[in-house]
């Protein structure tokens, strides 16, 4: 070591390595239970009925963003909770880096579920999510990175079957199809990881 | 002028300083985990790991689940050398700025 080139140089590639050997889960095995109860009960006749009462013409809407607002505080608790446990920031570069990674097709999302009418609004959203989860592929587990292409190929199917047919695939409401997708998928998902992290759970010192 | 004996030489090796900086991000590292970020041979990776271990900074755990696993984690003698080691870099740095 002889310059202070050198010494970046050294400090750069110490940064690379520990950045690409982070592992950030966007979605955890929790978040993605509560994301899949929060869309079962708003997809359920008497919350359909009271908010259609209450918001006419905006009910779906308003329910769907409910459930997505219910699921992120329960993940932001979840972090807080993990972080205060490990003694870490609660904004980890891990979840800089997530964000920065989602932000645009969580955008794009935001915007189509706005604007579009609703028996496009859950192939939208599904593309959009979809492209966000495997934004985050290259430093997330690979259950993401399948959950991710789940909504993707999910979304463009009903989207196609929607652009053709003018109806949702199997006749669905768009509520159905929400819940099939967001609901379902996120079940499956949480299925599919939280043995692991009990055991990876287990496994740590 | 900074003194560059500071640095120590354990860790300053290109390889050993990739087990190292893989040690620090998580509680322990699989060898197969290892060999596959730093794309390293059995051989090489078995040298270094052992240079580490003799040196008190690397732990080895071995284990049987579904296959017998063998893991690596970081001493704390390890870790404070390690960190020790990042802070003289950071001052080389500083001082070629200055």
């Amino acid at each position: 070591m002889q310059t202070a080139t050198e010494a970046e140089e050294h400090l750069r590639v110490i940064r690379s390595l520990m950045e690409k050997a982070t592992i950030y889960r966007a979605v955890s095995a929790p978040t993605a239970l509560a994301g899949g109860i929060a869309g079962v009960i708003v997809g359920t006749a008497p919350v359909q009925g009271f908010f259609n009462q209450h918001f006419p013409g905006t009910s779906f809407q308003i329910r769907w963003l409910l459930a997505l607002f219910v699921t992120l505080a329960i993940n932001g608790l979840l972090i807080l909770r993990e972080a205060q446990r490990r003694g870490d920031p609660v904004v980890s570069p891990g979840m800089r880096t997530a964000f920065r990674a989602l932000l645009p097709p969580v955008l794009c999302g935001g915007v189509f579920f706005a604007l579009l009418p609703g028996t496009y609004v859950p192939a939208f959203l599904a593309i959009f999510y979809g492209l966000g989860l495997l934004a985050t592929a290259h430093f997330a587990p690979k259950s993401i990175a399948w959950l991710g292409w789940s909504f993707l190929v999910a979304g463009l199917v009903t989207f196609i079957f929607s652009l053709l047919t003018n109806r949702l695939p199997g006749g669905l409401t768009p509520d159905l199809t929400m819940l099939a997708t967001f609901g379902g998928f996120h079940f499956i998902y949480a299925a599919c990881t939280w043995p692991r992290r009990a055991s990876s759970a287990r496994g740590t010192p | 002028m900074f003194d560059f004996d500071k640095l120590d030489k354990v860790i300053h090796e290109k390889s050993r300083l990739g087990i190292m900086t893989l040690l620090a991000t998580r509680p322990s590292w699989s060898f197969q985990d290892l060999k596959a970020e730093l794309e390293l041979s059995d051989g090489n990776l078995i040298t270094h790991l052992r240079t580490l271990h003799e040196h008190g900074y690397v732990a080895v755990t071995k284990e049987v689940l579904d296959r017998p696993q063998t893991s690596y984690s970081l001493t704390s003698k390890g870790r404070t050398s390690f960190q020790d080691y990042l802070n003289i870099l950071e001052q080389i740095v500083k001082a070629g700025r200055q």
